[in-house]
């Protein structure tokens, strides 16, 4: 147990907060899609994490999976859309970007919280490195 | 004291040792502070500093004991957070918790180099 298995776990923590990132983005940036390969409008996917044992006390995090939810779609009137039932509805995605906005910030701060601990670690290596050096 | 490495050279290095391991745990809280469930952890090491503080030489003859392993104690930090998905990582207590560790941990290098200086002076005035 060293310095070494402390800045691990934070980058585990880093690596976690940049995949939501990464999951927020691609919801955002699909917020008006309605075709997907799937077939049906673009569902919005958000991450579950789960807690990595490292070392008897301490636990890193990792990803245990990316999900879709399965919450329907807002149906807006546009009979002119190719897209559009037999009523002229349209199915959007049932992503609401106000929601992934704050969900990207959350996951931002988290990031920041895990290079702050990275950078404690840094200072306290440097300083054990100082000694003897006159 | 025994010797110019005497015992407090090896509390000190103890010391950092725990803070070291205590920095570990901080960052694994930090990690976590998303995982639904997670429970903060912290680590002590009391008990050892209590019966470290109660050895007592009954005999001049005993040898001072020297390398001492040390079991931190794990614990579950009591302070609770009110949330929803069951994880108690509050952020401005880890931060602080980081903080302090730090401070503690330059007290130490501190004292060690100090020592040292001390040491050096004494070589020094005998040339």
């Amino acid at each position: 147990m060293d310095l070494f298995t402390a800045m691990d776990i934070s980058a585990s923590g880093m690596r976690v907060q940049r995949t939501r990132m990464n999951v927020i983005s691609s919801n955002i940036a699909n917020a008006q899609t309605t075709r997907t390969q799937e077939g049906g409008p673009y569902k919005r996917k958000d991450v579950t994490l789960k807690a990595k044992t490292f070392e008897d006390a301490l636990s890193g995090v990792e990803v245990d999976s990316i999900t879709s939810d399965p919450t329907p779609g807002e149906r807006i009137y546009n009979p002119s859309s190719p897209d559009a039932d037999q009523e002229g509805y349209v199915t959007m995605p049932n992503v609401n970007t106000m929601e992934e906005m704050v969900n990207l910030l959350d996951a931002s701060r988290s990031f920041e919280a895990n290079t702050a601990a990275v950078k404690a670690q840094k200072d306290m290596a440097t300083k054990a490195l100082s000694i003897g050096r006159q | 004291m025994g010797d110019i490495f005497g015992k407090m050279w090896t509390d000190l290095k103890n010391l950092m040792d725990y803070q070291v391991n205590r920095q570990a745990v901080i960052s694994s809280n930090l990690a976590n502070q998303d995982t639904p469930g997670y429970k903060a952890k912290d680590i002590s090491f009391d008990e050892h500093l209590k019966s470290r503080l109660a050895l007592t030489r009954t005999n001049p003859n005993h040898r001072q004991t020297r390398a001492v392993s040390i079991n931190y104690r794990t614990y579950t930090d009591p302070y609770e957070r009110i949330g929803n998905d069951g994880n108690t990582v509050d952020l401005d207590r880890e931060m602080m918790k980081i903080a302090q560790n730090n401070i503690l941990y330059s007290s130490a290098v501190q004292i060690i180099e100090q020592k040292i200086s001390g040491l050096q002076n004494v070589i020094r005035s005998i040339r």
